[in-house]
């Protein structure tokens, strides 16, 4: 008995190392993929390993140091208060990337509740259900995020909670008309007849169908969040003085850009670009790889 | 057959096509005409927009500057090469005054036939009117009127005729006829106040706050809340008439782009860049930046009510943790000037005996934190002004430094009005960030805003009785070297209370396109009449 689940977990080793391997070569197939995983790895690591290992502190002020160009000893400048731009880049990558990875989770559990409940539901709750994200809906989203934010009290957390509801009608419709169409499956319609709970058809036949669609939303989720959170800072609803949170330190560098320091806006700026530019990869290539009908599918079947 | 009209047909198509390309055309040119500042016409930038265009709801100095041009007030304060002369008053309104009656008495003789717009007249019913209705007002107005002594300094206002006006005060006081040049006591026309609602009891008029009911050199054209007021001259207008038709102030609360607006010529007259930007427009051949020391400052104050900052040691270690030097060269670039006391370099009373600049020092700032006896960590609540952008500057380097000493500040910034609501609260439980100076350059007006307890502009509550004894004796003071030993000895306890931090007195700037010709600077009036290209 010991040696076959010995047995059983060195075989689901190899597995986990050949999939891997797998992705890993998939990815390296694919340059935009690569470079977008490129992307997000080098901005977690700034956002982990950089905020704990670099020299400087994102908040320390110096002012005798004040809109120092790059340099050396502080590779994206300084900004007015003289403090490392480097540092406070770092910070806002990790401000900037858990924030996305939030709005992603609630969105998705909240969406996605809303979505099991209306689409294995009654019609008179589906109904109900619909028309309360319609009503979410009719917002346009930012000032939807907006007024939350401020209805909450400004600042980063109320700024992800604002843009989080924003994401939970497209989840609970992604989800629901999935639900929809895997009901009348066959497999499903066979396992409702023979007695299976709507915990157990949700649980065993509807979620891992519908999980690739709700993977891709994620990583388009996931750009949008961090843009619309830059959004909000850069007119001062989201991370207040002195967080710093890269649509914040864009406004901040924007008064500077005049007068020739252009360091302080475009380093946070770039930062913005990459990482909304990987997400949006991402999600294109989730789409490519986990559609049926895709090419990559199709090349997998040949 | 049907040739003819097909052909009639076409005809009467090109005509048409040809009115409207000429139309399109004229139209065009008289766009971009009119989009071209003219000599007729000058265009103003400025940084911070009004909360109100209503003479009795505003404090601030730059909002009092831009509704100045509006009313006319019953006198104006004098002129020296590039500024106004605070210590002279000249006609205005009135065109003659007599102070009689042990300074009791002021008759004021108004210049006959002056009309308001509309054609009504501004006269002694008007300037009664406009008095009651700044006592009513209960906010910056009240102060004004009563040369900040309180509505017991007003007799009576009588008018014997209606060229003629007669205020009866309670006792001589020598700020009264400042008072009367500010544009919080500019005329109004009682007529149109009452047809749009009037003034209640401490009530603001919401007409007022975006309409003019003045008769000063300039009409509103228009005003959009904001963005822009539009000037114009007005053509009744009883005294010189304003060199120019029309000014635009456009209000760009985005320093970047004010910069840049400057820096292309597109505004002849710039109010309100940071130092940053005037310091980056200099040796620029297309402007001129005009400095001007002022009786202005920046200065953050302490809730000195509230515990722990009842405390005066603690501030006082607060106010050694302030890195002066780098605030002027940074957030100031220099323009400026450091002091610490309750007069700055600019006036009068300042002597530079007492009113050393204080010097940052942190190992001291520990000490005197021991000695006070308060208990760390303290929070504290630092309000700013959203469009003033060297206040958010000066409140992260504040926050950062203070944290060291384990007060943690929380930075809020407001909008204008949320802003300026918060100055006149009986009681401030938080830290301010404020730009201030008095409207008069004299201590005695100073300080009986900014230094009597029951003020309610004294924006840190700050209260010492004996200070306060030695300012009520002040006014009744005539001999200028014995007032001086009052302000010092003023100065002195101040300086030992430290109720707020003096962070630099300000040099005022302003930008100016080569060729703008007639701007001084002015404490609370930009004289908008005299400038011309």
């Amino acid at each position: 008995m010991g040696r076959v689940a010995t047995a059983g977990r060195v075989d689901r080793g190899r597995r986990a190392a050949s999939t891997a391997g797998r992705a890993l070569a998939f990815v390296a197939r694919d340059p935009a993929l690569a470079f977008a995983s490129a992307i997000v790895v080098v901005l977690v690591g700034l956002a982990v390993v950089g905020r704990l290992a670099w020299q400087y502190d994102s908040l320390t002020v110096d002012v005798e140091n004040a809109l120092e160009p790059p340099s050396w000893d502080h590779p994206m400048g300084t900004d007015g208060n003289g403090r490392d731009v480097f540092a406070r880049f770092n910070e806002g990558a990790g401000i900037s990337l858990l924030a996305g990875a939030v709005v992603v989770g609630l969105g998705a559990i909240v969406g996605g509740l809303i979505g099991v409940v209306a689409g294995i539901g009654r019609r008179l709750t589906d109904s109900a259900w619909m028309r309360v994200l319609d009503a979410i809906l009719a917002f346009p989203p930012l000032i939807l995020a907006m007024a939350v934010t401020v209805g909450l009290g400004v600042g980063v957390r109320s700024a992800v909670l604002g843009i989080a509801l924003t994401t939970v009608p497209y989840y609970a419709r992604l989800l629901r008309t999935d639900i929809l169409r895997i009901r009348a499956l066959p497999h499903v319609e066979a396992a409702v007849a023979l007695g299976a709970t709507r915990t157990r058809i949700v649980q065993r036949h509807i979620l891992p169908h519908a999980s690739s669609a709700m993977l891709i939303q994620s990583a388009a989720v996931f750009g949008y969040a961090i843009l619309t959170l830059a959004a909000l800072g850069f007119v001062g609803l989201g991370a207040q003085i002195p967080e710093p949170e890269w649509g914040s330190m864009i406004t901040d560098g924007l008064q500077y850009a005049l007068t020739g320091q252009w360091w302080i806006a475009v380093f946070p700026g770039l930062g913005l670009l990459a990482a909304v530019t990987a997400a949006n990869v991402f999600a294109d290539r989730a789409r490519d790889l986990l559609d049926p009908r895709g090419e990559i599918a199709v090349a997998r079947e040949t | 057959m049907h040739a003819p009209i097909a052909r009639a047909g076409r005809r009467r198509v090109k005509l048409v096509a040809t009115a409207a390309l000429v139309t399109l055309a004229a139209s065009i040119a008289a766009a971009t005409a009119g989009a071209r500042t003219t000599a007729g016409s000058l265009v103003v930038n400025a940084a911070t927009p009004p909360n109100s265009l209503d003479t009795v709801q505003i404090c601030s100095l730059d909002d009092i500057s831009l509704v100045a041009p509006l009313y006319a007030t019953l006198v104006k304060h004098g002129r020296k090469p590039g500024r106004e002369d605070q210590s002279k008053f000249v006609p205005y309104l009135a065109k003659s005054w007599t102070i009689t009656n042990g300074a009791k008495t002021y008759t004021f003789d108004l210049v006959p036939g002056a009309k308001f717009p509309n054609g009504d007249p501004q006269d002694a019913a008007a300037v009664k009117y406009t008095f009651e209705r700044a006592l009513k007002s209960g906010a910056c107005g009240s102060y004004f009127a009563t040369a900040g002594q309180g509505a017991s300094l007003i007799k009576s206002i009588t008018t014997p005729s209606p060229t003629r006006v007669v205020v009866q005060l309670s006792r001589p006081e020598a700020l009264f006829l400042h008072s009367m040049t500010t544009p919080d006591m500019g005329i109004v026309n009682p007529k149109v106040v009452e047809a749009n609602g009037g003034q209640e009891e401490g009530k603001p008029n919401p007409w007022m706050a975006k309409n003019s009911a003045g008769g000063g050199p300039f009409v509103l054209k228009s005003y959009d809340p904001g963005r822009q007021i539009v000037f114009e001259a007005n053509k009744t207008f009883f005294g010189k008439p304003p060199k120019v038709d029309q000014i635009t102030v456009n209000f760009i609360t985005s320093d970047p782009t004010l910069l840049l607006q400057a820096r292309q010529g597109k505004a002849d007259i710039t109010f309100g860049l940071t130092k940053k930007s005037v310091a980056s427009l200099k040796g620029n051949p297309a402007v001129e930046i005009v400095s001007s020391p002022s009786a202005a400052w920046q200065l953050i104050s302490f809730p000195n009510k509230v515990a722990p900052f009842d405390n005066p040691k603690l501030r006082e270690a607060l106010s050694y943790a302030v890195p002066y030097q780098e605030i002027l060269k940074n957030v100031a670039y220099g323009y400026g000037t450091l002091y610490f006391g309750p007069y700055s370099p600019a006036m009068p009373a300042f002597n530079p005996a007492i009113a050393k600049p204080r010097v940052f020092n942190l190992a001291k700032a520990k000490q005197l934190l021991a000695a006070s006896g308060v208990q760390t960590p303290i929070t504290l609540d630092l309000l700013i002004r959203d469009g003033i952008n060297d206040q958010e500057q000066i409140a992260t380097i504040v926050q950062n430094i203070w944290k060291q000493l384990g007060v943690e500040v929380n930075i809020k910034k407001l909008a204008a009005a949320e802003y300026t609501a918060q100055l006149p609260l009986e009681t401030k439980t938080f830290s301010l960030i404020r730009f201030d100076g008095p409207g008069v350059e004299d201590p005695a007006w100073l300080l009986d805003y900014d230094l009597r307890a029951k003020s309610a502009f004294n924006t840190s509550n700050y209260a010492n009785a004996t200070a306060e004894k030695l300012l009520d004796k002040a006014h009744v003071t005539a001999d200028d070297a014995a007032r001086q030993k009052l302000w010092d000895q003023i100065a002195r306890i101040w300086i030992k209370d430290t109720p707020r931090i003096p962070l630099y007195q300000d040099n005022y700037t302003v930008v100016l396109k080569k060729g703008v010709k007639g701007y001084i600077y002015g404490k609370v009036d930009w004289n908008m009449q005299d400038w011309s290209k």
